[in-house]
């Protein structure tokens, strides 16, 4: 955390609203993404921020300098998320934790057709967005924590208050589900199996 | 076709392999052309996960948030009345007692039974000094308090303190609330 991050965060603390604007200016993008992804519903997740947000400001006394600020936000993002999947009776599937899945020590095969040229193109990349956008939520948040929000094991551990092995086996998952939308959307760009 | 498995490539992928096993997954891949293909795909997803754009965030999202912390008017002014009213109740109190103890006893009419007659004696003998001198010097005249003021039972002074009491648990309860709404520590 840097000097001026931190001095931000105690002038928030100490009730400077404006200072507080700084932060929420900062990290709304990632926060809001992190609620899209959960949530699917832009309303929402709009809705969900707002109050994460608010709530982060009436915490903010408590909040520990020695933890990121961003992985102490995401946590409370998430569990507002968490509570609003309540609501809808779709959180058990999201706190639950999981074994680790059977297909993660498989070898991999050699029958599948992968798509070559088309990785390069912006139609693949734009494909894979769009994937995320439909992947389920307690995959694709796990996926982008990961890859779009750069965490590690344990700051996403620390968010989601999920063990490592939920959230490797989540991971593994989310990238599995995209690797077959790819194969089965690119089969035309497939070079045939290669041994 | 080869002892590798996803979840060992994707921890080669993430930079989470042990050394030794880096350089052994790296043989595997340069032997294999498929490996080359799996990794080369692994990594176009990532990148296409990467590349992706945060979620737009609401236009004025953040004065809605800064909107949001502050208190409400309505809980404002009912915080208000509050003290207000709990300020008027313990200065009423005050007077009540003082009235009590300087008082005529309510039963027999005896002006010298004072719960605190010596201290409130003191009090309105030096309160009188200073407003008659006052007095003198402006033409400002100061009430005395040489009447005492008259409670006509205790009943009423039990009364006025379980309002008052009941007053300063709402300032309580409202101050509290205030504060958790301006965020002071």
């Amino acid at each position: 955390m840097s000097a001026e991050e931190s001095d931000v965060i105690r002038r928030a603390a100490d009730g400077d609203t404006r200072a507080y604007g700084t932060l929420v200016d900062r990290y709304a993008p990632n926060a809001m993404t992190l609620a899209m992804r959960m949530l699917k519903d832009r309303r929402d997740a709009e809705e969900a921020l707002q109050d994460a947000f608010v709530r982060a400001f009436r915490a903010l006394p408590g909040f520990e300098r020695r933890a990121k600020f961003s992985t102490w936000l995401y946590r409370i993002v998430y569990n507002v998320c968490a509570t609003m999947l309540s609501r809808r009776g779709e959180k058990d599937e999201f706190v639950r934790p999981e074994e680790d899945g059977e297909d993660a020590a498989a070898a991999i095969p050699s029958d599948d057709a992968l798509p070559d040229a088309a990785m390069e193109s912006g139609e693949f990349t734009h494909f894979v967005q769009e994937e995320i956008r439909r992947m389920e939520g307690r995959y694709s948040a796990i996926l982008t924590m990961f890859l779009l929000q750069e965490m590690s094991y344990e700051e996403i551990m620390e968010v989601t208050g999920l063990p490592v092995g939920t959230v490797k086996n989540r991971l593994f998952r989310a990238r599995m589900l995209l690797r077959a939308a790819v194969l089965k959307r690119f089969p035309e760009h497939s070079h045939g199996v290669i041994q | 076709m080869s002892d590798l498995s996803y979840q060992e490539l994707m921890d080669y992928c993430d930079g989470r392999t042990t050394p030794s096993r880096t350089r052994e997954i790296e043989a595997m891949i340069a032997a294999s052309y498929r490996l080359q293909q799996e990794l080369r795909l692994l990594r176009s997803l990532d990148h296409g996960v990467r590349k992706d754009i945060p979620s737009p965030v609401p236009a004025r999202f953040t004065q809605r948030v800064v909107s949001a912390l502050q208190p409400s008017r309505q809980e404002l002014f009912l915080y208000r009345i509050a003290r207000s009213s709990s300020a008027l109740f313990a200065m009423a109190m005050v007077l009540a007692v003082i009235g009590l103890a300087v008082g005529p006893d309510p039963v027999t009419g005896h002006p010298d039974r004072s719960l605190f007659s010596s201290a409130v004696s003191s009090f309105r003998t030096v309160y009188d000094g200073a407003a008659e001198r006052v007095s003198g010097w402006t033409t400002m005249s100061l009430p005395s308090v040489s009447r005492s003021i008259h409670l006509p039972s205790g009943s009423s002074l039990i009364i006025g303190l379980a309002v008052f009491f009941l007053f300063i648990l709402l300032d309580e309860m409202m101050g509290k609330r205030y504060h958790r709404q301006t965020f002071k520590r």
